[in-house]
């Protein structure tokens, strides 16, 4: 919301400068996003008066006309306005003038002649004016005076940003002021008098009194209202209103200035007299704005006998509304529901000034002075005004009452602060404050309990006057979730191992697909997503993380390696289900670099899994019985399954015709399609070293065709030799002779030194056994 | 005798010094010492002699191979050590090539932030709770006090699912009623609940997906000062004791009195720029008393307890703790962008 700070000086005695006013809005919750400043442009623009005017000798309808300047100097300005001759006083704008509209003034040639600037009309000002095509002032203003001094100097206007509790109260001019007088002690200046509606009770039927609690209604006639004073168009042209015309002006003014919407229906085309109820089914209005609005029961209206005539505190329809030329007008001041307006305004996906502030709610009390405000404007403004009959049905709302509870106060903010202190911040805000009951202003529709209060006195007497404390309870230390903690330490892992964690956003759309995976569950879609390649959320999130190493490719040729953990969903049985994945992903290619990696290869990622495996204990093996996804390399991958063989995931490398997808030609993966918190690896003591020597043999094994490493690994385990420490693959060979393997094993003894007959004796009991399974020893 | 073994020694001497390699004192070696050398084929000569003789000249055999031993090793260490240092300077790398660094992954800004808090929190005593990003409307809106027509349901704009009555959150504040209703009663109630929230937003300070952390304390007699107690404990512990942080009056509907909390802006120290239109403030986080509809929700009586509740988002302070602009790179993985984090430590848990 913007407020002008002049507009906001009519309401209080001793008005603070700008930084003062900014200071104390903000200790009452109002932020300010912008303080401009206004007119500044208007301080080039001059009272010039014309001296004599010419036909242009080349142009018809222009003409050349020369003005006398502050300075005593003439100047000669080409226009082609109809009016402006010797003797009128006319606002000149030299070369150099920035107008509202963002024209920057020149010297301009035309047809032949030079015109420095030009002459203005009221609109090119952005002012409302009906003196003709020059606007033609008749104030006291000597010339050479700036039209700066016209409209009463600079202003600064706040651009404020309103919450939506203060939204119920603060949408206005006094509402500010109000503040402003509580937090600042200022003294406030009154309000115009309640207007003293007549009982013309023939003009209006309020029928539905719950939506529609008060209804004011007064007839003016007005003839010769031509424009609304300078200052009024001043102060709205200062917060980007529009002036059209004086009725609407000033219900503009009254709306900014009192925060009640007020409505102007044209008497002579209402058929007399006014219902105030709700709209049948199907009726239609054409609104002030173009739109045709079906309507229901639930829309209030304010109708004639003819049909709605409109939408109650949103918006007036096309047949009554107000012309240049109406003299009898029915101005409408009213107290609607803020629930129903609010509704309504959704429900029609539309927005108003009006409907802006009825449907956060008005004050029912300020309503008759908005319309003795309406009054007094008309009268001001030098046209003829006659006063009508006028009619009030309804009633104002009881006054909401809450228990002063100074203790709780107390309690609640953290305070010692008497009893007197706090009575005393809530009268600064209007509120009373008797025998233990604290009556609630007509306007503080957001004021309902003990809580409420608590924050009114803190807004007044401010936030920094709450001492700091720390709440004093058990010292109970703070506690993690095994499961989450669990997926911390894998992310360790991973990043120790050389992967860099991503994050990305759970939205996605089958069209993005490159792989195709199948889905246990369901897809839960949005039913309002921001584009229709985020239409549903992620069933996988290996996609997600290729698409991440697909957009670093993209960019550089670089290697990347790169993993996420993060949840996917879907529905089982209709309900919404989150699990926890892994999804892994890394080129393969070598990068040209001095000193040579070393390539690993998928055996890389393979090796990070089965270490992370072993320290965390995830207890997943790899599978050769299970599929993988059509989408990997058929040789190069393999099903992960869990320690129940459930099949939980894959590793190895995708297919290389859709790694270029990714603008890659290898690319391993790993995905884990859920990651359970496994139970602790570390079992008992640790085991001290044995402190006799290891023995090392080397054997290099023939195997059959169709046997890996995994067949001769198993069998070592099956058969293992008492004293074997440990064994690994170091070499793999093929020839002639078929294919080998070299093991290496060590040996070690906790209690004594082996000897090589020892070692042996194992070894041939091993070997016995492997031959068994066509494995042997390679003769060399 | 000591004529015998300095002529021994004079002759070996002189062949020593002509020798240029160990290959050349290996055959001098040979030719004294070996098996066959002349030295030993004269030790192996004693036997024959009478025991007089065998015992003198044995002793001056044995002294004259002491000393060519000696002769030949010092020559041999000597040459060792030329020859060593040729061998090294031919192992010569160029020591100016660059290394070839570990490697090591990073963890995601925002992972590492999150960490931040929840450290800074734990040590506190608050513990970790959790609730589903696909979240029930009940939880989501009408137990954290905003019924179906409330202006603040605008405020936040909601992703809706297919699954009837069902939201993406938008806030963590859910997990408020779901940590009171786990703890059935208990106090104190003192949680943190990191995680994923999501707003149909997008520009360069709003993501459709973000990271909240949401605190909740109730107890006995918790107070307005108690929420800025431990939220001025935490910036300090975040951004350290020089941070100056204001507190301004905020509305959300699940809290009253509203508090939403500034701190001085990184960007340009409190002096005023474009990341903090000119203030010198950045908000950092929303908080409040919990309104009593909320702790009735909770299943807790608002005449007996109280509580605060507070908000923050990890994105906001990420951007505080590191300085940026524009929250979409957080999102966007590039790997350059990551690797900016590298170096960073800032605080000493990062
Ligand atoms: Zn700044």
């Amino acid at each position: 919301m913007k407020i002008s700070h002049r507009w906001l000086a009519r309401h209080l005695v001793n008005m603070p400068g700008p930084q003062r006013v900014a200071d104390a809005l903000l200790q009452m919750g109002i932020e300010i996003s912008a303080m401009q400043s206004w007119g500044d442009s208007y301080t080039c623009v001059e009272l010039v008066e014309i001296r004599a005017r010419e036909p242009h000798p080349n142009a018809d309808h222009l003409s050349v006309v020369t003005v006398r300047r502050g300075d005593g100097t003439e100047s000669i300005v080409v226009t082609g306005a109809d009016n402006g001759f010797p003797g009128d006083r006319v606002w000149y704008a030299p070369p150099g003038t920035l107008l509202p509209d963002g024209r920057v003034l020149q010297t301009v040639l035309m047809r032949g002649i030079p015109s420095p600037g030009m002459l203005l009309s009221a609109s090119e000002l952005g002012f409302h004016d009906t003196t003709g095509d020059l606007w033609l002032y008749h104030g006291d203003l000597a010339p050479g005076s700036v039209f700066l001094d016209a409209v009463g100097g600079t202003d600064t206007v706040y651009e404020l940003e309103l919450t939506p509790n203060l939204a119920v109260f603060d949408q206005s001019v006094v509402g500010i002021a109000r503040e402003l007088a509580a937090v600042l002690h200022l003294t406030l200046r009154p309000l115009a008098p309640p207007y003293k509606y007549g009982d013309a009770t023939d003009l209006v039927r309020v029928q539905a009194f719950d939506a529609c609690p008060l209804y004011g209604l007064s007839a003016f006639d007005v003839r010769d209202l031509t424009s609304s004073p300078l200052w009024l168009q001043a102060l709205l042209l200062s917060i980007g209103v529009r002036v059209i015309h004086p009725l609407v002006d000033i219900t503009n003014f009254i709306l900014w200035d009192l925060g009640q919407p007020l409505h102007a229906f044209d008497r002579d085309k209402v058929v007399l007299p006014i219902a105030v109820r709700l709209a049948k089914p199907g009726e239609q209005l054409l609104m002030l704005d173009g739109t045709d609005r079906s309507l229901s029961p639930e829309d209030l209206v304010i109708a004639d006998q003819e049909g709605p005539i409109a939408l109650a505190g949103i918006m007036g329809g096309q047949r009554t509304a107000i012309g240049p030329s109406t003299e009898h007008v029915l101005v409408e001041s009213a107290h609607f529901e803020s629930g129903r307006i609010f509704r309504s305004m959704r429900r029609h996906h539309f927005m108003s000034d009006a409907a802006l502030h009825f449907g956060k709610g008005t004050d029912p009390a300020i309503l008759p002075v908005a319309a003795q405000a309406t009054r007094e404007l008309l009268e001001s403004f030098g046209g003829q005004v006659a006063i009508g009959p006028s009619v009030m049905v309804g009633s104002e709302p009881n006054l909401r009452k809450i228990r002063l509870e100074p203790e709780r106060i107390r309690s609640l903010l953290g305070v010692d602060w008497s009893v007197e202190v706090i009575e005393d911040a809530l009268k600064r805000l209007r509120f009373h404050v008797h025998d233990g009951w604290v009556t609630v202003p007509s306007n503080r529709h957001d004021v309902l309990m003990t809580e409420d209060l608590c924050e009114e006195v803190a807004r007044v007497l401010g936030l920094d006057a709450i001492p700091v404390t720390l709440p004093i309870s058990a010292a109970t230390p703070g506690t993690r979730d095994p499961r989450v903690s669990f997926e911390e330490r894998l992310r360790d892992l991973l990043c120790d191992a050389g992967y860099w964690e991503v994050v990305t956003r759970p939205f996605w759309s089958s069209a993005r697909s490159i792989l195709e995976m199948a889905v246990p569950g369901e897809t839960i879609r949005l039913t309002n997503p921001l584009r229709d390649e985020e239409e549903e959320l992620r069933t996988s999130l290996l996609p997600h993380v290729l698409e991440v190493v697909g957009y670093n490719r993209a960019r550089r040729d670089q290697p990347i390696s790169v993993f996420e953990i993060a949840p996917v969903y879907q529905k089982q049985q209709g309900k919404p289900e989150e699990i926890m994945q892994l999804a892994v992903a890394e080129t393969l290619e070598e990068y040209p670099q001095y000193p040579k990696g070393q390539d690993l290869g998928i055996y890389r990622l393979k090796g990070t899994l089965e270490w992370v495996n072993h320290r965390l204990n995830l207890r997943v093996a790899e599978s050769l019985d299970a599929a993988v996804p059509d989408f990997m390399h058929p040789g190069r991958s393999v099903a992960l399954v869990d320690h129940r063989r459930q099949v939980v995931g894959f590793l190895g490398e995708l297919r290389p015709r859709l790694a270029v997808h990714f603008h890659a030609k290898r690319i391993a993966v790993l995905s884990l399609w859920s990651i359970g918190v496994a139970p602790n690896a570390a079992t008992g003591i640790v085991p001290s070293p044995s402190r006799y020597p290891e023995v090392l043999r080397d054997l290099s094994l023939l195997i059959p065709e169709n046997t890996n490493y995994g067949t001769i690994a198993a069998q070592i385990e099956a058969n293992r030799p008492n004293d074997l420490k440990s064994f690994r693959l170091i070499d793999v060979f093929a020839g002639e002779w078929g294919r080998s393997m070299t093991v290496r094993m060590v040996f070690q003894s906790r209690e004594k030194t082996l000897t090589d007959s020892e070692v042996d004796g194992q070894i041939g009991l091993l070997l016995g056994n492997l031959a068994q399974r066509q494995i042997t020893i390679r003769e060399r | 005798m000591s004529d015998q073994i300095s002529e021994v020694g004079q002759i070996l001497a002189q062949q020593l010094a002509t020798a240029e390699d160990s290959a050349a004192v290996q055959e001098i070696r040979t030719e004294w010492v070996g098996r066959r050398g002349r030295i030993t084929l004269a030790l192996k000569e004693l036997g024959k002699l009478d025991p007089e003789t065998r015992r003198t000249q044995g002793q001056i055999l044995n002294a004259a191979r002491e000393q060519a031993m000696r002769l030949i090793n010092q020559k041999l260490e000597q040459l060792g050590r030329v020859e060593e240092d040729i061998q090294l300077e031919r192992e010569r790398l160029d020591m100016t090539i660059r290394g070839q660094a570990p490697r090591v992954g990073l963890l995601h800004p925002l992972t590492r932030v999150r960490r931040l808090l929840e450290d800074v929190f734990l040590r506190m005593g608050f513990s970790l709770a959790y609730g589903p990003e696909i979240e029930t409307t009940w939880y989501n809106f009408e137990a954290l006090n905003i019924p179906e027509d409330h202006p603040a349901r605008d405020m936040q704009d909601s992703f809706f699912v297919d699954v009837p009555h069902m939201v993406l959150r938008t806030h963590t504040s859910p997990v408020q009623i779901r940590g009171m209703e786990a703890a059935q009663g208990k106090l104190p109630v003192k949680i943190i609940a990191p995680g994923r929230v999501y707003r149909r937003d997008d520009d360069a300070t709003h993501t459709p997906m973000f990271h909240q952390i949401e605190g909740l304390v109730v107890d006995r007699g918790i107070t307005l000062g108690d929420l800025k107690g431990t939220l001025l404990a935490m910036t300090t512990a975040l951004l350290g004791d020089s941070i100056e942080t204001r507190f301004r009056p905020s509305y959300f509907p699940f809290t009253e009195p509203s508090v939403e909390m500034d701190v001085t802006c990184a960007a340009c120290g409190g002096k005023g720029c474009r990341t903090c239109k000119g203030t010198g403030w950045v908000e950092i986080l929303g908080s409040g008393l919990v309104h009593p509809s909320v702790l009735k929700n909770g299943g807790y009586d608002p005449q007996k307890v109280s509580g605060f509740a507070f908000g923050l988002g990890i994105e906001r302070l990420a951007m505080r703790i590191f300085g940026l602009d524009d929250m979409r790179p957080l999102y966007q993985n590039d790997v350059e962008f990551l690797t900016g984090f590298e170096r960073y430590t800032g605080r000493p848990i990062l």
